[in-house]
């Protein structure tokens, strides 16, 4: 009767199989022999390494003018592939003043992702800020997911070399005039284990 | 064989139970910037500080050798033989100032000439911008050579006109001899300078 319960205890235990163990029962001197399930998994680490997230703060005054570029190192902490987007506050750099006609108070400026594993190979894919806004249509746009965002094939264990990078030329003379005023967004990162 | 049992269903406990991390980890990158307030030329597709022009009455004098009539009948909404400077002006400002004067148009270095001849001409030079407003659409500040001794400005109320057409006119009129309309005008090179200022309300 023990033993019975102890094979249905590994029943319960095993969930979705994937690897199957052979054991050998002895019932009543006679041999019987009994395939078992043994279901394990693992689930994604992933994240950003310690101390290494992609965060921080940017600001360039006069950017219509000179333009901007800067650059965030992170590094991932994934045990196999992973996926990361991005989700902008703003789809650009935003003003709180209005702008009539002829004028504008926001400004576009390019993302671009650079997503580094263990193994050498790399993921990038750039867009502009305006479709990363919500419901914006950018590759890596919105929340990540099993599904959703740049995917990296492989493990990122600790990995430096992924980046964020943003910039924006100084602003075409033929564009609407850029009203005075503090302009902002946010990029916001997420990174979850891909399928 | 209770041990080989066990020992199976220890390792599936194992395994099952590792820990699944969380699913969505943030970073948050905040962005900012400033735009100062400025005004500036575009011309030729190019930024400029500063623009020029030239406006050429050609001959003043009629055929009594006074000023032709109607160089001193033009206004600034119908300037003298119609001639104009303009440029495409854009200010990030809300409220920019604007500004003009002029010196008088004369024969350089020229003393004074004889009793019922004159070398000096007074008229008004004109600035005058389109704005985004759809009530005032255009704003204007005159400078007279005669009477005024200091830069005339005003503020725009509203922003300059938007866009990538012309939005600043410059030109003079009400072109008048000192000393009278009687007066013949001497031989000789008038000239004369409109200054003008369009800047950022401080």
């Amino acid at each position: 009767m023990n033993r019975f319960l102890l094979l249905m205890l590994c029943f319960a235990w095993s969930g979705i199989a994937r690897a199957e163990t052979v054991q050998t029962a002895y019932a009543g001197g006679t041999p019987v022999t009994l395939t078992i399930p043994v279901t394990a998994s693992i689930g994604g680490r992933c994240g950003f390494a310690d101390g290494s997230l992609p965060a921080g703060s940017f600001n360039k005054d006069n950017f219509d003018l000179q333009g901007f570029s800067a650059e965030f190192d992170f590094s991932l902490n994934c045990s196999g592939p992973s996926r990361v987007a991005i989700s902008s506050s703003n789809g650009g750099l935003l003003a709180s003043a209005s702008a009539p006609s002829g004028y504008a108070n926001k400004a576009d400026y390019q993302v671009t992702l650079n997503l580094a594993a263990n193994d050498g190979s790399k993921a990038q894919a750039s867009c502009a800020a305006s479709l990363l806004q919500s419901g914006g249509t950018c590759s890596f746009a919105g929340k990540a997911s099993a599904t959703q965002g740049l995917q990296l094939n492989t493990a990122a264990v600790n990995q430096p070399g992924s980046y964020l990078k943003i910039a924006a030329p100084a602003q075409a003379l033929t564009n609407a005039v850029l009203v005075e005023g503090s302009y902002a967004d946010v990029l916001t990162v997420t990174v979850s284990p891909a399928i | 064989m209770n041990k080989t049992l066990i020992a199976v269903a220890l390792s599936a406990s194992f395994l099952s139970s590792t820990p699944a991390l969380a699913d969505q980890v943030t970073g948050t990158v905040n962005v900012s910037g400033t735009v100062a307030g400025r005004c500036s030329v575009i011309e030729s597709g190019a930024e400029k500080t500063s623009f020029s022009g030239n406006i050429d009455l050609g001959k003043l004098d009629q055929f009594d050798g006074t000023i032709r009539p109607e160089l001193t009948s033009s206004s600034s909404t119908s300037p003298a033989d119609a001639k104009k400077v303009v440029a495409r002006v854009v200010c990030t400002s809300a409220n920019p100032t604007i500004g003009v004067s002029a010196t008088k148009l004369a024969i350089a270095n020229a003393t004074d000439p004889a009793t019922g001849y004159a070398n000096v001409i007074d008229y008004v030079a004109a600035l005058r911008v389109k704005t985004a407003s759809s009530t005032t659409p255009l704003v204007e500040v005159k400078y007279d050579t005669l009477s005024d001794t200091a830069a005339v400005t005003a503020k725009l109320g509203s922003r300059i006109a938007g866009g990538t057409d012309n939005n600043v006119e410059v030109n003079v009129s009400s072109l008048r001899t000192k000393g009278g309309a009687g007066n013949v005008l001497t031989e000789g090179s008038y000239s004369s300078v409109v200054s003008l200022s369009i800047a950022p309300t401080i």
